[in-house]
C-alpha cells in the first residue's frame, strides 16, 4: 500500500500524545484523600495492570473465643465464570470492588503518620475492612463468637508478608474502639 | 461515517453499557445496604459535613436506587435525542454514584464512562457549523489512543512486563481461576511471556491508526478481540462494553484523516 504520511495532519497528534505522556509520569505532587480517588476517575491515567507484583488480601479467622481462634482463611471468593457475564458480572464487580477496599485501606495507612495508628480503627478504610471481615465471617461462622482479621500481601497463591493484624472481636458487634498491629 | 451517525452510534452504545452497569448495580444493592460493607454512614465520614449533606439525597439508602435508575433513564435518552439535559444528568450521577462507592469500581471502566458521558454533554450543544460534535468526537477518539498507548507505555516501563512474566501474575491473581485456554497458556511460560509482548506491542502501536487511518477497522476488530479475551480470562466485563461505545468515534476520525 502506498501511503505518504501526512505529517501536517499526523504531526500535532504525536506531539501532543507525547506530551501528554510525559505530563503523565513525571513526578508531581499527588493529592491526598477522597478527592484524589474522584479525580482519577474524571482524569484517567490509563495505567490499568502496569505493576505485577502482590496484592493485598483479606485473611479472617474465627473461633468460640479469642485464645481459641482457628486457622487464617481467605475472605474472598473468586467468582465462577458463567454466560451472563458477556453482559452483566454483578459477581467479579463485587470482587474487584473488596479488593480495592482493602487495597485502600494498605494505601490510607501507609499516608498515616507513625504517631496516628490510635486513629486506624476510625478510618473509613479500615471500618469498611473491618465491616468485610465481619460480614464474611458471620455467613460462614455463624456459631462463632470471636473473629480476626489481617491483611497480607500474596503473590498468586504465595504468602509474602502480614500487614495488618485486628485484635480478636467479637462476632455479633464489631467495636471500633481497639488497638490494631500494623506492620510497615 | 458521518459525524451524525457516528454520535448517534455512541449514544446508542453508551445507553446499553449504562444499562448493563446499572444491572450491575442493581444486583449489588445489598451492599449499599444499612449494615453491609457500603454502609453510606461509613462511606458518609470521609467527605466534609457540607458535602455529605449535598450528596445525602442521592446517596443514601434506597435513594441511591433511585439514582442508579435515573442515570440508567438518562442515558437512554440520550439514544433519542442528544441533549444536555440528560448528558448533565448522566455526569452528575456517575460522579455521585464513583463517591458512593469510593471511587472507580472498575478501574478504567469507570473513568472510559465518564469520557463519553463528558463527549456526550459536548456534543449535545448547539452549533450551526456541528463544531462541538466534532470536537466530541475527536476527545473520544484521543482518549481511546490514549487508553492504549498510556497503557503501553506504563507496561514498558514495568520491570514485571519487560521480562515477561507480569501476564502470568495477573492471569493467577484474576478473579476468576485460571481455566482453559488461560490454564492451558499459564502452563507455557515462554509463551505467556510472548504473548505479554503481543499485548504491550499493540497498546504501543495503536496510535497508527491515526497515521495510516485506513487501517483503522483491522486496529479495531484487534482491540475488541482484546476486551473480549479479557472478559474470558480477568471477568472484565465492563470494559468490553465500554471500549466499545468509543470505537465508533475513532473509526469516524479515522475516516476523515483517510480522506
Amino acid at each position: 500500500m502506498d501511503h505518504a504520511i501526512d505529517w501536517a495532519q499526523v504531526g500535532p497528534w504525536v506531539a501532543a500524545m507525547v506530551a501528554i505522556a510525559f505530563v503523565s509520569f513525571r513526578s508531581s505532587p499527588s493529592l491526598q484523600g477522597p478527592a484524589a480517588h474522584l479525580l482519577k476517575s474524571l482524569f484517567p491515567s490509563w495505567r490499568f495492570f502496569d505493576d505485577a507484583g502482590p496484592i493485598p488480601v483479606l485473611f479472617v479467622r474465627t473461633g468460640p473465643d479469642r485464645d481459641r481462634l482457628g486457622p487464617w482463611i481467605a475472605a474472598t471468593t473468586r467468582p465462577r465464570p458463567r454466560l451472563c457475564h458477556l453482559l452483566v458480572n454483578a459477581e467479579v464487580l463485587e470482587h474487584l470492588a473488596h479488593e480495592t477496599a482493602v487495597a485502600r485501606l494498605i494505601d490510607d495507612i501507609a499516608e498515616l503518620d507513625d504517631d496516628r495508628h490510635d486513629t486506624l480503627a476510625q478510618m473509613v478504610s479500615y471500618r469498611m475492612v473491618a465491616r468485610l471481615a465481619q460480614l464474611w465471617a458471620r455467613a460462614r461462622q455463624p456459631h462463632a463468637s470471636m473473629h480476626q482479621f489481617k491483611v497480607a500481601s500474596m503473590l498468586a497463591d504465595e504468602l509474602i508478608d502480614d500487614l495488618v493484624l485486628s485484635p480478636p472481636l467479637p462476632l455479633a458487634t464489631a467495636p471500633l474502639e481497639i488497638s490494631t498491629d500494623v506492620r510497615r | 461515517m458521518s459525524a451524525a451517525d457516528a454520535l448517534d452510534l455512541v449514544a446508542a452504545l453508551f445507553a446499553v453499557a449504562v444499562a448493563l452497569q446499572s444491572l450491575e448495580l442493581w444486583r449489588l444493592r445489598d451492599r449499599l445496604r444499612p449494615g453491609a460493607v457500603w454502609d453510606y454512614a461509613i462511606v458518609r465520614d470521609e467527605l466534609p459535613h457540607r458535602w455529605a449533606r449535598l450528596l445525602d439525597p442521592v446517596c443514601r439508602y434506597p435513594n441511591v436506587l433511585g439514582t442508579i435508575a435515573i442515570r440508567a433513564g438518562c442515558a437512554l435518552a440520550l439514544t433519542l435525542h442528544v441533549h444536555p439535559v440528560p448528558a448533565t444528568i448522566v455526569i452528575l450521577t456517575s460522579l455521585a454514584l464513583s463517591w458512593r462507592w469510593r471511587g472507580a469500581v472498575c478501574g478504567g471502566s469507570d473513568a472510559m464512562t465518564l469520557v463519553v458521558a463528558v463527549s456526550l454533554w459536548l456534543a449535545s450543544w448547539p452549533s450551526a457549523a456541528g463544531r462541538w460534535p466534532t470536537i466530541a468526537l475527536w476527545l473520544l477518539s484521543v482518549q481511546l489512543v490514549l487508553s492504549y498507548w498510556l497503557a503501553g507505555v506504563a507496561k514498558v516501563r514495568s520491570v514485571g512486563w519487560r521480562r515477561g512474566d507480569a501476564l502470568q501474575i495477573f492471569l493467577r491473581q484474576a478473579a476468576y481461576r485460571p481455566r482453559g485456554p488461560v490454564g492451558w497458556l499459564i502452563a507455557r511460560p515462554q509463551l505467556t511471556r510472548t504473548v505479554g509482548w503481543a499485548i504491550v506491542a499493540f497498546e504501543l502501536a495503536f496510535p497508527l491508526i491515526l497515521v495510516v487511518p485506513e487501517t483503522a477497522t483491522g486496529w479495531l476488530i484487534v482491540g475488541a478481540g482484546f476486551h473480549l479475551a479479557n472478559v474470558y480470562a480477568l471477568g472484565l466485563t465492563r470494559f468490553w462494553w465500554i471500549w466499545l461505545t468509543t470505537y465508533p468515534a475513532l473509526y469516524c476520525c479515522a475516516g476523515w484523516l483517510a480522506t
